[in-house]
């Protein structure tokens, strides 16, 4: 008997869809061209992230089998090194949401709603993808897949060991990038290649290297948090050598400028997918500025590769521990570098307050904030939760808050 | 211009407040009427309303100072202060500086700040999208139960705390109470059931803040005595009240606009 | 200039100083606690161990090829192990492990080995932490056999050749660079049984040290001492733990296989006591200030992101770059 396919709706509700998700990127583009701080530069990553809502002309562009990934932790270097086109697929469309309920229950996370939501719309990337990895770092994702698994050609799911530091999990995780490196050989045909992964370290070495730069930028108050989040959610979709090409431009012409005088806030908390940059802007509105953020579709981009042992064993060990160890996900039961850094960077860029984004439904993100709130209290900080999602009716809400926070950190 | 007059209007989700002060920071008039469709129209009235009572004319007024929801749709003031600086100033100035912690229920939502010596902000916390435990929740129990809200204090002094609502969501704990109705529970230990149901609620909301000293209590709720008792008993702390609690906010944002 | 480049040129200098530089008139003696057998007469400088078995028989380590009664320059032989042991410690007070990771000729030996397993990409064997630990207990072994078992024998008149120069694997695997090939041979004093046993010790660890970087090294005697005293050296190798984001990139790199300075989250001072103060976990840290060396309480190298990208970026690198190009280890 053949399994019966779960039908998404009907083609009426479809063609609206797609218009509405069509629509919603094109406002969103042209709002953000509006801002003060926009440059002719930034054209260009808008341009990448509004593909989104056109897989064809996103597949021409790339003109590579797409591989669909959900999490940071899924090591980017071997997909190039197999000739796939690595792309995160984004979650922050609020049209597609209606798609999704007669499948998901209401309370759980928006990223969730538009990622199955994503799944059911007519254009979307996901259709498109030949292999989907997904790294379960998030278990309500890795569960979710399961209603859509019909319309995943090449699904592989890794296994993220929860107790990173011991040398159990250490060694679980090489052997699912292994793992990773067997199912990708059979779905591509190709052979592994040292070669081949060295350059992909390479090419990621220097998007990393640019990332760097542009933390820096935002430091000092050189590049708004929007424009960094819109920046690194670009990196998610584009290759990485172009994108690469365009930042460092962006870079080579940004100096001298002078920096903000607002109050400074630390962004902690949930991802910010494009279009959804409800609280970044918010806070931009009301008068304070994001220097430094622990965002996974921001600045915890991992640092570059770095091997001592050049066989093909001390390569994949490498890349397979970059996307592991430094990973601060709430999801892990030991998380003290996370707090300790941010207390870090806090104090040496003097930002007085943390402001934690967390999305409605995440609940283990909502768990760190309890005794995260204490410790940078203790630590003499000032500390807010805005637990939102992706509609804009709570605006005023967080508007106030963010203003009585800026009032209290002045 | 021989005196200073400031007009701090609180346009809130339940009633539209406007306060005239001086630079003394005394009360020279107050009003309040409840939250309508037109309520740009509805707050420029009040205020006309209160510079015919103090008989000036607009122009001979010092400043405007706006807070609440609709503070930055009128286009005739001069300062737009958010809720929680202005009760947070409010409270300071009314309570002479005692004041170190303020919890305001107010139509839409609940507000609690610690107030540091200075009179500025220490911390805050503030309802998300929900209205559990604000004042729409008490609205709805009167509604539900036929009482006024105003009376909601003196039932339940009466009441006794057999019954427990576990409930703060507004939706839910609405149907709880219908059903309590049909199993012709009495009124009155519903209503003390109700206020010991949004005394934990706040108390499970400020519980990361830290309190130590008593507890202000502010907005339309803080002349409710069952409430009071209910909050006393859950946060252990003593409560005080102020001397006109709806109108806090919007004083607090006069006298913001003064100091600037 | 990189400071791996630093290291890799003073390695090289010191192994040929302290190998060939008697043929230039260069002799340091036996002070220094490297690895540098006397086997070899004309070597400039020589083993540190060696005088440290001979002490207590009453040698004077500066006449001990002369033979003297056992036991007749006892106060001599005392004092002359105390200047040794003040040497030891005026070492570790300036340098601290410096020793292990710049200057040793045995572990320079074992450094060219690797590189030709890295070039021939063969790959490193992996350790289990149940293996590390137990291989833990044999530097401290090879401690006893140096110091406590000559003590023990001190009057009796055992024979001169010390303990453990008779099964030491670096007398069979170093003399031979400078030609001389005798320890090689079966029946080299002290005796048959003991030379078989030293060649088989030292083809073991041949084969180890092939296999696994600067395996040596994590059973080194001299190693393990300066461990014992390093606190009170004036070079401290210090973790700024906040500044650390848990990459493990630090235990990746380095050649001993310490995994404890990336999961340390309270202590400061994070040297072990296999460290070799080679200082690439500082190359290879990413998170600035995270990892550095201080002098005096002074910072003299610590890690930044900015180093890092010099070394695996593309700053001033041509595109494509292969792994030919230089990295850390």
């Amino acid at each position: 008997m053949q399994p019966t396919i779960v039908q998404g709706p009907d083609k009426k509700i479809q063609e609206r869809i797609s218009r509405e998700i069509q629509e919603e990127y094109a406002r969103k583009a042209d709002s953000l061209k509006r801002r003060e701080d926009f440059r002719k530069e930034f054209d260009y990553f808008l341009e990448v992230l509004s593909l989104a809502a056109n897989p064809i002309k996103f597949k021409e562009r790339f003109n590579k089998p797409l591989a669909g990934l959900y999490c940071i932790s899924t090591p980017l270097e071997l997909f190039d090194a197999f000739g796939l086109h690595p792309l995160r697929l984004h979650c922050g469309l609020l049209p597609v949401h209606k798609l999704s309920f007669s499948f998901l229950p209401s309370t759980v996370c928006p990223a969730i709603k538009s990622c199955i939501g994503q799944f059911y719309a007519d254009n979307s990337l996901e259709s498109l993808c030949e292999v989907m990895v997904i790294a379960n770092s998030c278990y309500e994702k890795t569960k979710s897949l399961e209603i859509v698994k019909d319309r995943i050609k090449n699904l592989h799911v890794m296994q993220m060991p929860l107790d990173k530091e011991s040398e159990k999990g250490q060694k679980r995780w090489i052997e699912e990038v292994y793992e990773l490196k067997k199912k990708l050989e059979k779905y591509t045909g190709k052979h592994f290649s040292r070669k081949g992964l060295l350059k992909s370290i390479d090419k990621y070495n220097r998007a990393w290297e640019l990332f760097g730069r542009l933390t820096e930028m935002k430091r000092s108050g050189l590049i708004s948090e929007v424009w960094s989040v819109i920046l690194t959610n670009a990196f998610m979709l584009d290759d990485v050598d172009s994108w690469s090409d365009k930042v460092s431009g962006l870079i080579d012409d940004d100096k001298g400028k002078k920096s903000a005088q607002e109050p400074k806030v630390f962004l902690v908390g949930s991802p910010l997918f494009f279009p959804y940059l409800k609280i970044a802007e918010l806070i931009e509105e009301v008068g304070m500025s994001v220097v430094a953020d622990d965002l996974c579709t921001s600045e915890r981009m991992f640092a570059g590769v770095v091997y001592k042992d050049p066989s093909e064993y001390g390569l994949l060990r490498a890349v397979a521990e970059r996307y592991q160890l430094p990973c601060q996900c709430p999801i892990f039961p030991d998380n003290s570098y996370r707090v300790k850094n941010i207390l870090e960077t806090m104090q040496k860029y003097n930002i007085k307050g943390v402001v934690f984004h967390l999305l409605k439904g995440c609940h283990i993100f909502d768990m760190a904030t309890y005794w995260f709130e204490r410790l940078i209290k203790e630590n003499g900080f000032h500390f807010i939760k805005i637990e939102t999602d992706y509609s804009p009716e709570d605006r005023e809400n967080i508007i106030t808050r963010l203003e009585a926070f800026k009032e209290m950190i002045y | 211009m021989k005196n200073t007059i400031i007009a701090g209007i609180d346009l809130g989700t339940a009633a539209i407040k406007v306060v005239f002060i001086n630079e003394k920071h005394e009360l020279l008039w107050m009003r309040a009427v409840p939250t309508m469709p037109e309520s740009v129209a509805g707050a420029k009235r009040l205020l006309d309303e209160g510079l015919a009572a103090l008989s000036i004319a607009k122009d001979q007024l010092s400043g405007i100072a706006a807070t609440g929801y609709g503070k930055r749709i009128l286009d005739y003031t001069d300062m737009a202060v958010d809720e929680i600086t202005a009760l947070c100033v409010g409270t300071h100035n009314l309570s002479q500086g005692r004041a170190r912690t303020v919890i305001n229920i107010g139509g839409q939502d609940t507000k609690a700040v610690k107030i540091n010596a200075s009179g500025k902000i220490d911390d805050f916390k503030m309802n998300e999208k929900c209205a559990a435990g604000t004042g729409r929740f008490l609205e709805m129990v009167s509604r539900v139960l036929d009482i006024p809200v105003q009376q909601l204090g003196d039932f339940d002094t009466l009441g006794e705390p057999t019954i427990i609502i576990n409930n703060t969501c507004t939706v839910f704990a609405e149907s709880e109470i219908v059903s309590l109705l049909y199993k012709n529970i009495d009124k009155k230990n519903i209503i003390t059931a109700i206020h010991r149901s949004i005394a934990r609620r706040i108390s499970e909301f400020i519980s990361n803040l830290r309190v130590d000293e008593d507890v202000y209590l502010d907005g339309g709720s803080a002349s409710n005595n069952g409430l009071i008792f209910a909050l006393k008993e859950e946060l252990a702390r003593g409560i005080n009240t102020l001397a006109h609690p709806q109108f806090t906010s919007a004083i607090g944002a006069a006298i913001a606009l003064l100091k600037k | 200039m990189k400071v791996f480049r630093i290291r890799t040129i003073t390695q090289i200098i010191f192994f040929f100083i302290l190998l060939y530089g008697s043929y230039i008139g260069l002799r340091f003696m036996n002070f220094m606690p490297t690895w540098a057998c006397t086997n070899p007469v004309d070597y400039s400088s020589a083993c540190y161990l060696l005088p440290m078995q001979r002490f207590q028989y009453g040698l004077n380590p500066y006449l001990m090829y002369s033979m003297p009664f056992p036991g007749y320059f006892i106060i001599q032989g005392w004092m002359a192990f105390l200047i040794f042991f003040l040497y030891l410690i005026i070492f570790i007070i300036i340098f601290n492990k410096l020793w292990c990771g710049w200057i040793c000729p045995f572990g320079t030996l074992q450094d060219g080995i690797s590189f030709i397993r890295k070039k021939l990409k063969i790959r490193e064997t992996q350790f289990s932490e149940k293996t590390k630990h137990s291989i833990r207990p044999i530097k401290y072994l090879l401690i006893i056999l140096n110091f406590v078992m000559p003590f023990g024998f001190a009057f009796g008149a055992v024979a001169a050749t010390p303990i453990f120069c008779r099964i030491c694997p670096v007398k069979t695997l170093l003399p031979p660079l400078h030609g001389n090939i005798l320890n090689l041979t079966i029946g080299f004093p002290p005796g048959v049984v003991y030379s078989i046993i030293t060649c088989i010790f030292a083809a073991f660890i041949l084969i180890m040290i092939f296999f696994r970087e600067r395996f040596f090294c994590t059973i080194c005697p001299i190693c393990a001492m300066i461990h014992i005293f390093h606190k009170s050296s004036l070079l401290q190798f210090k973790k700024n733990v906040g500044a650390c984001d848990s990459c493990g990139n630090c235990w990746r790199v380095c050649p001993v296989d310490i995994k404890e300075v990336y999961l340390e989250k309270k202590k400061e001072n994070v040297i072990q006591e296999n460290c070799n103060l080679c200082l690439k976990c500082i190359e290879a840290c990413p998170q600035k200030g995270a990892l550095s060396i201080k002098y005096f309480n002074k910072t003299i190298f610590s890690s930044s992101r900015e180093y890092l990208e010099k070394i695996i970026g593309r700053k001033g690198k041509k595109k494509n770059a292969t792994d030919n190009s230089p990295r850390p280890g």
